[in-house]
């Protein structure tokens, strides 16, 4: 397996998602610069990780979506290889086109940070197949714009074809308002594109792989990710 | 992400500071604007957050019991278009008290009030300090998708005339043409 994470200015989790693939999937991602215009070969899983890219001037993730390096994602995911953005990452993934919807800024208007639940609504994909269907885990969020919307046409599509990976809910798996920090439309926390290669999501799991840090279930996502990668390989 | 942190020690600090800064504009001084006491602006004292910088003023202990702060920011777009500050529920969306910190509670219920030609409540919270609690209150009004907040917060216990001085000046014309331009009212 070998994986990228792309480094813009701004972008301050790109070591949290390092050090995950380095102790989870056993090898040293590269670290890709945002002027680059390639991305190495050979590599099996581009990871655009969260921060606040430029800022978060213009729109969260709009500068960073435009980058030089983004042609290259673009055309990697064209090609059906995996790409995975967490928070910032998601927002990017959104702003370049490769997602659809966007992520404002959260319903209470509030920046938050704590654990969530989450439940994983198939694990089928290369993405969840380290968990259960159904399965909940906990995660951190740590966002002021993390509040999934789109047209009703694309909601109704994203649910039809099950692109809805995450989903926020109560620790018991059932989707509540109250559980549902940001506002997002459906209690989207995570979405796949019409490819599945492709995913965005908001909380972070890179946070919770190890026991040190209090909770490991953000560990199944890499790990299903290694074991997906290594039966293609 | 880690930048909460230093907003909210910044908050803090400018909760605590009670060293006078220099106005940045020595004619805003309001006088006794329509009976409210003197504020005169300072420098906007909070680091830079998702909604931008806004407007400070200060009321000196002489005209308003003991020094008082006033923060003031619009939040263009963020207000429910619809019912606009109807209810306390959107005071708590929308107000500004964690600039100063993020440990408060409501204490109170809010009420209505006038600002110009926008409506809107204000709600008194107690913010948790290193030694005890502080009242502070929130002033939140709009015009329709667009709401003001105010944040009002002094070094002491906010003395009981502080709402009535703090809407006093909202309704004075400096705050209301700065509210025109800012929400892009007619």
């Amino acid at each position: 397996m070998k994986s990228a994470v792309l480094v813009f200015p701004g972008i301050n989790r790109e070591r949290d998602m390092a050090r995950t693939l380095r102790l989870v999937c056993g090898h040293e991602p590269a670290m890709v610069w945002h002027a680059d215009t390639t991305l190495p070969a050979g590599t099996d899983l581009v990871v655009v990780p969260g921060g606040f890219s430029y800022g978060d001037y213009l729109r969260c993730g709009a500068i960073a979506g435009r980058a030089p390096i983004m042609d290259a994602v673009r055309a990697f995911a064209a090609k059906g290889a995996l790409v995975l953005g967490v928070c910032n990452g998601f927002q990017i993934l959104c702003e370049a086109g490769l997602l659809p919807g966007v992520l404002m800024r959260n319903s209470q208007l509030k920046f938050l940070c704590r654990d969530v639940y989450l439940k994983v609504e198939r694990s089928d994909s290369p993405f969840t197949r380290g968990y259960n269907a159904g399965q909940v885990i906990r995660v951190p969020v740590a966002h002021g714009e993390g509040n999934y919307i789109a047209d009703a046409a694309t909601i109704a599509r994203l649910e039809a074809e099950g692109r809805v990976l995450f989903r926020y809910c109560d620790p018991n798996g059932n989707t509540d308002l109250d559980w549902n920090h940001n506002g997002s439309l459906n209690a989207i926390a995570g979405i796949v594109n019409e490819r599945g290669n492709v995913l965005g999501m908001m909380p972070h799991p890179e946070n919770h792989v190890e026991s040190a840090m209090g909770c490991t279930d953000g560990r199944g996502l890499f790990a299903g990710l290694a074991d997906h990668l290594a039966r293609a390989a | 992400m880690p930048l909460k942190g230093p907003i909210l020690a910044f908050g803090l600090a400018a909760l605590a500071s009670v060293a006078p800064s220099a106005p940045t504009d020595p004619s805003s001084t309001m006088g006794a604007e329509r009976g409210g006491p003197a504020w005169s602006e300072t420098k906007w004292p909070f680091l830079l957050d998702q909604w931008g910088t806004g407007r400070a003023y200060r009321c000196p202990a002489a005209a308003c019991g003991v020094e008082t702060n006033l923060y003031l920011r619009a939040k263009v777009g963020f207000c429910n278009c619809e019912t606009g500050v109807a209810d306390d529920a959107e005071v708590d969306r929308v107000a500004d008290v964690e600039l100063l910190g993020d440990r408060y509670v409501p204490a109170g219920d809010g009420r209505p009030i006038t600002v110009g030609w926008m409506r809107g409540r204000s709600r008194p919270y107690s913010l948790e300090i290193a030694r005890g609690a502080r009242r502070v209150l929130a002033v939140a009004f709009n015009d329709k998708c667009d709401v003001v907040v105010a944040t009002v917060v002094a070094e002491r216990e906010l003395p009981a005339g502080a709402e009535g001085a703090a809407l006093a000046f909202l309704n004075g014309n400096q705050v209301l043409q700065w509210a025109k331009a800012e929400l892009g009212a007619q």
